[in-house]
């Protein structure tokens, strides 16, 4: 490979982590809001309310991201007269996919910590978002941390999946040299060392904050 | 403070937990409340600061119905309540004075130092100022309940309500937990209701006993009286079977 087939592999590199970064970020607050909003008394008891935030958190996780890429990109112009960039449809669609997972993994999170708990902060006059904020979401954020790592890494990967509509990011980048040079393995190796080097350091960084945490009690 | 219970039904789904159940605690009454498991002792105690809803019936702590007042009413009431639960229930993620004082930090919002010293001092009186930087996960279970009763005093309650607090520890442990009762039993306003199998100390400080089944309460009385001479079979045959296995602990 030479010198200029690796600066067009790191471009890849760079615009997947862009890709990434803008799908967690912005997939992660959909996800928190929906996954605690899901936690609430008042969704989880009205048929209404619930199916409205089922609906958006089963459809995703239902069907395949492949598709769910495609309709944001070529269902969503004709449908609602807006125009889509490949960067927009990619991270739209990546972040409602993380949203979901991640809602799923607060929700679980936030309903792990029992009844007790709660009823050992109500007992001492806490209101429900007193209770919330220091009782509840310190110890549940500590059981999110593996299963949100693990949606993150996913979505990292996943990203590969929007080199389907044109988007010239890390993988599609790989297939371009591979297809230039005609030597395909050299940069699709290349592409995974890098795909390993930005996911590892995440994972490691996820096992360490879980036994900083479980430390403090 | 007095608390009046009047025709009390809680139900579980179709459990039917509490029967149109009555109940006087006078202020200062020490009230040890026995009874067969699942028969509702918990229950009710939940109910009394309104942790378990009620489905009829009316709660009076001294004036005010905690069934019938606003959410913020009831939080205010609460904070005549201590409770301290079976499994200890303390935060993990707070060390022994955190989990005493955050409630003073939170609820009350009063200045973080003098909420420290407050702290420090129910601490000390249940007899952990050595342990107060200690997690939960690093304290023995009579010390998580300790602190547990430390944490319930911090309001300075008017009412203390007791959930079993030695069924989960080994009676070794379960010694150190009862002498603190003990001594807060010697103060006279404060009124305790003790839900416990702990009949030799039940004797000790109880000024009443009663004992309750199927949701109702079944025969009341002095200790002397209900543990020596029940009036009731079903009574009789509930103590049986306790002190039976407390003379097998024994022997």
């Amino acid at each position: 490979m030479a010198p200029y087939d690796i600066y067009f592999l790191l471009k890849g590199a760079l615009v997947t982590l862009a890709l990434s970064a803008g799908a967690i970020g912005v997939g992660s607050c959909i996800g928190a809001i929906t996954g605690w909003i899901r936690t609430l008394k008042i969704v989880k008891n009205n048929f209404f309310l619930w199916g409205l935030t089922s609906i958006y958190v089963d459809t995703i996780r239902g069907t395949p991201l492949l598709l769910q890429v495609y309709f944001v990109y070529y269902a969503i112009p004709p449908l609602t007269g807006m125009k889509t960039s490949v960067f927009f449809a990619g991270v739209a669609s990546l972040a409602l996919f993380q949203g979901a997972y991640v809602s799923e993994v607060v929700r679980a999170g936030i309903d792990a910590i029992g009844k007790t708990q709660w009823w050992a902060g109500h007992s001492l006059g806490m209101g429900y978002f007193q209770v919330q904020h220091h009782i509840i979401l310190p110890q549940a954020v500590r059981i999110m941390i593996p299963p949100f790592i693990g949606v993150c890494l996913g979505v990292i990967k996943d990203t590969s999946l929007v080199s389907t509509i044109g988007f010239i990011e890390l993988a599609f980048s790989a297939g371009i040299i591979g297809r230039r040079t005609l030597e395909p393995m050299a940069p699709w190796i290349m592409a995974a060392v890098i795909y390993f080097i930005i996911c590892f350091p995440i994972s490691k960084f996820s096992q360490k904050l879980e036994s900083r945490l479980r430390k403090k009690g | 403070m007095r608390i009046e219970i009047s025709k009390v039904n809680k139900y579980f789904g179709k459990l039917h937990v509490l029967r149109d159940l009555d109940l006087t605690i006078e202020a200062g009454e020490k009230l040890v409340i026995i009874g067969p498991s699942g028969c509702g002792k918990s229950t009710l105690l939940f109910c009394l600061n309104g942790l378990e809803p009620i489905d009829s019936g009316d709660i009076v702590v001294g004036e005010t119905s905690i069934v019938k007042c606003n959410r913020k009413v009831l939080r205010k009431t609460r904070q005549k309540f201590g409770i301290v639960f079976q499994q200890f229930n303390l935060f993990p993620h707070y060390t022994a004075l955190e989990n005493v004082e955050l409630a003073l930090k939170v609820v009350l919002k009063i200045d973080p130092k003098m909420a420290r010293e407050r702290a420090v001092d129910v601490l000390t009186k249940v007899g952990l100022s050595d342990k107060m930087g200690n997690y939960p996960s690093q304290l023995s279970g009579g010390q998580q309940q300790r602190v547990a009763i430390a944490r319930a005093l911090v309001y300075e309650p008017e009412i203390l309500l007791l959930d079993e607090i030695t069924s989960a520890l080994d009676p070794e442990l379960s010694g150190e937990v009862l002498d603190v009762v003990e001594n807060l039993a010697r103060e006279k306003t404060i009124t305790i209701v003790f839900v416990t199998h702990e009949i030799p100390f039940a004797q000790k400080i109880a000024d009443r006993v009663i004992f309750i089944d199927n949701g109702n309460v079944v025969e009341q009385g002095p200790p002397n009286m209900l543990f020596c001479n029940p009036c009731q079979e079903r009574t009789r045959q509930f103590l049986s079977k306790v002190t039976h296995q407390l003379n097998l602990k024994v022997g």
